[in-house]
Parts: C-alpha cells; sequence; structure tokens
C-alpha cells in the first residue's frame, strides 16, 4: 500500500471520495452554526476565568473526544494521547485568557494546543514512536461518553471539514496530512514521500489555501 | 514571490505544525519587518491558524479514558491541578535521582556521611505517603521529597558554597529550626537521606554553614519550601 492509500484508508468513513462538491448554501450554513458555536465557546471561557468549574466540565465534554482523537492519531499511545489531552485542558483552566479573538475560533485555538504539544513530544519520542508504529493503533472505543460527545458536539463543522480535505487534490491532502496528523516536519515529509521541499511547501499552501475557501474562512 | 505570499508559506508550515527552527527565525524576522501596521499579516496567521486548528474534526472522536474524565469531571480542575503538579515535581527528583544512578556526575559528599542507599531512594520516592517539595530562592533547583518521619534532598545546577562551607538543611517547626543534615555539592548534584519530624515541620530551609555542621543556623536561609499549604 503506498503512502496516499495508507491515508485514504485512514479518513473517516463518513465521507467518501464520492461525496458532492459543497455547495455556497452549505457553506453558508457551516459558517453560521460555526459562528452561534463560537459565541458559546467564548462564553463557556468568560466562565472559566471566573473559575466556573460546571463551564469547564462543559467545555471538556464538547471538544475532550476530539482532542484526544488529535492526541492519538499524532501519538499514537493512548496513555501520551491521555496526558497531552488533560495538559491541554488544564492549561485552558489555569489561563483561559490566552485565547486570542483574533487568531481565530475558540475550538481552533483549543486544537492548536493539543496539536502542537502532541507534535512536540512526538518529535521527542521519535524512538518510541517507530517502536509504537509496528503496533495496532488503538481502536476507538465504544465507550457510551462517544455517543454523547458526538450528540453534543458540531456535526456541520465535522462534515464540512472533512469534506472540504477531500475536495483537495490528493497530493495537496497527502502533504496536508502528514504534517498535521503525522507531526512530521516539512523535511521529513520531503524524505518520506520523495518530493522536493519547494514542492511540499507549495502543496501545503495551495492546500491550506483551498481549505480556507472551502470553509468560509475567507469570508468570515 | 511577494513577501505576503512568503509569509503566507510560513505561517502555513508554522500552522500544520511543520516549520522548522531556520524557518521560524524567518518568519519571526518577517512578522517584525512588517509591523504592527500591517493588516495583511495578522489576517493570514488568523485563517492559516483558524483552518488548521479545524482539521482536527476530520478525526472521528474518540471517548477520553474513564479515569481523566471522572478527575475532570469528578475531582474537577482544581483537585486535578495540584494532583499534577505534585507528579510532575516528583519526576523532576525522580529525573534527579536517575541521574545520579547513571553515574552521569561524580556523585555527593555528605558531612557526616550517612550511607546513602540509592535502591531505598527509588522506593522512597514510589512510597504513597511521599510529596515532593520545591525550594525557592537562590540558583539551582532544590526539592526535597518528604515523609512523616524522613526525607530525601535532590538539587542539581546547585553552585558550590564558599571554601570550607557547606549546605545545612533544616526543619523549622514554628520557629524552632532542627538540624536535618549537611551536604557539599559535587558537579551542583545533590542527592541525600536525612530523618525527623518531617511533615509536622512548617517548613525546610537551607542556610550556608562551616563545614563543622553547627547545631543552630547561623546565617539566613538562601533557599525555603513550605510544607504546610
Amino acid at each position: 500500500m503506498n503512502a496516499p492509500e495508507v491515508l485514504a484508508a485512514r479518513v473517516p468513513t463518513a465521507v467518501g471520495p464520492s461525496r458532492p462538491r459543497v455547495t455556497q448554501e452549505e457553506v453558508l450554513v457551516v459558517v453560521a452554526a460555526a459562528d452561534l458555536s463560537d459565541a458559546r465557546d467564548r462564553d463557556l471561557l468568560r466562565r472559566i476565568g471566573r473559575r466556573d468549574e460546571d463551564a469547564f466540565r462543559n467545555f471538556f465534554g464538547r471538544y475532550a473526544p476530539t482532542a484526544r482523537a488529535l492526541a492519538l492519531r499524532i501519538l499514537r499511545q493512548p496513555f501520551l494521547a491521555d496526558e497531552t489531552v488533560q495538559e491541554a485542558f488544564l492549561s485552558v483552566w489555569r489561563d483561559p485568557d490566552r485565547y486570542d479573538p483574533r487568531r481565530g475560533s475558540v475550538r481552533a485555538w483549543l486544537m492548536s494546543a493539543v496539536h502542537h504539544r502532541a507534535v512536540d513530544l512526538v518529535r521527542r519520542e521519535e524512538a518510541q514512536r517507530r517502536r509504537a508504529d509496528r503496533a495496532p493503533a488503538d481502536a476507538p472505543s465504544e465507550d457510551p461518553a462517544e455517543q454523547v460527545a458526538e450528540a453534543i458536539d458540531i456535526p456541520e463543522e465535522r462534515a464540512a471539514v472533512r469534506a472540504a480535505l477531500n475536495e483537495l487534490p490528493p497530493e495537496q491532502r497527502e502533504v496536508i496530512e502528514l504534517m498535521y496528523f503525522e507531526g512530521l516536519s516539512q523535511s521529513r515529509v520531503a524524505e518520506r514521500t520523495g518530493i522536493p521541499l519547494g514542492t511540499i511547501k507549495s502543496r501545503a499552501v495551495l492546500g491550506m489555501r483551498r481549505m480556507r475557501s472551502s470553509l468560509g474562512a475567507l469570508e468570515r | 514571490m511577494t513577501d505576503h505570499d512568503r509569509i503566507e508559506e510560513l505561517l502555513t508550515l508554522e500552522a500544520l505544525g511543520a516549520l522548522e527552527d531556520e524557518d521560524a527565525a524567518a518568519l519571526a524576522a518577517a512578522l517584525e519587518e512588517h509591523g504592527p501596521d500591517c493588516s495583511e499579516c495578522p489576517r493570514l496567521r488568523r485563517e492559516t491558524g483558524d483552518v488548521a486548528g479545524r482539521l482536527a474534526f476530520a478525526l472521528d472522536p474518540v471517548a477520553v479514558s474513564v479515569s481523566i474524565r471522572e478527575d475532570i469531571l469528578s475531582a474537577g480542575p482544581r483537585k486535578l491541578l495540584r494532583r499534577v503538579l505534585v507528579l510532575r515535581r516528583g519526576l523532576v527528583a525522580v529525573a534527579a535521582a536517575i541521574l545520579v544512578i547513571l553515574g552521569a556526575v561524580g556523585g555527593y559528599l555528605l558531612v557526616p556521611r550517612p550511607q546513602t542507599d540509592l535502591a531505598a531512594l527509588a522506593g522512597f520516592l514510589s512510597r504513597p505517603d511521599v510529596r515532593v517539595v520545591q525550594f525557592e530562592g537562590a540558583e539551582g533547583n532544590v526539592s526535597a521529597a518528604v515523609a512523616p518521619r524522613e526525607g530525601f534532598l535532590f538539587a542539581s545546577n546547585l553552585q558550590p558554597p564558599p571554601e570550607g562551607r557547606v549546605y545545612e538543611l533544616w526543619m523549622i517547626r514554628g520557629k524552632t529550626p532542627v538540624r536535618g543534615l549537611c551536604v557539599e555539592p559535587r558537579d551542583g548534584v545533590v542527592v541525600a537521606r536525612f530523618e525527623g519530624l518531617v511533615t509536622a515541620s512548617d517548613a525546610l530551609a537551607i542556610t550556608v554553614e562551616s563545614a563543622s555542621c553547627p547545631t543552630s543556623p547561623t546565617t539566613e536561609p538562601i533557599f525555603v519550601a513550605p510544607l504546610q499549604a
């Protein structure tokens, strides 16, 4: 199985390659839902800033399963993923004012924090990771909390991001996935794919530009 | 390629976590050159950062482990934060011990010289009644693992005391200092066991004393670690 096939095999099954292109109406629905959702997240952050533990629990319930999915995808080791998620959420509790609305949505900020921690960890633990790569990835849990999390999550957002990713030309998508979900630096992606570094950078930029356009970031 | 094309490329790599050190420096320099009045740079950073953060939602959610969920949802973030901090400090102490065990440093000199049993030290750190406290004060990382009747002092990057002097540890209860032990770091490292009514004390303190190890402090503490919250 070559690299694109491996990546395709890891894409969530909810969205397949035959999905139609995202329409303008769909984009508007997603943008409106995302704005409402972000307003709610900002309110939660404000309450967390006032040391409201219920707000923190709400925030955790809303985003921890996605945060764990991201950390697990990068780290492959459940205990490291748990530690990363716990650290990221405790950091929100300690200092919610670190969120800067000028830098994007609350959920993007949170996931960037999880991503940053996971990538840092994986680069420190590369030898350990090579061993883990040979082991089967952690199977999705049957825990009922997962269904609860999915129900209160943002299904439109999830569908829109998957659709936007699936609409990318395979070579751009591959680069983005290797960087973001595998935690590889630009040079490592070039090594892994055998493609010149300049081409890797161009593909990343073009792919992210398309993602921004698809997700309506440019209109916001 | 325009300035902003280059900045967009670097911001994209940064948002995806793929930026390398050399390019991170180039990005910082480019952003600084554009200055706070550039409206395009913040827009690019916001948009690339936002889209990258949202990529996580392409994944199927995975339930958080039961233990963490219970910690967060039952104990609450305040209690969990305290536990994590204690654990982290413990790990710092364990790391210092391992350095010594591996012989990465030359060891330590104790005055007088109790026979420190490193196996006992490792066992001590794993005991459930042991907690780790950190000292504040002069230069160096100084911690103590404490139990009701004994403890271990750990330190790294500790400056050597003046010629003919040693560091002396005190257990302070009320206004009464009780002598713990005297130590002299070697290569900046100290690992030493001491005995006493440790956790019943209000604080631990370290002073610089003569090599004779006086029974009462003669100088002001240079490190202090409160023991009672």
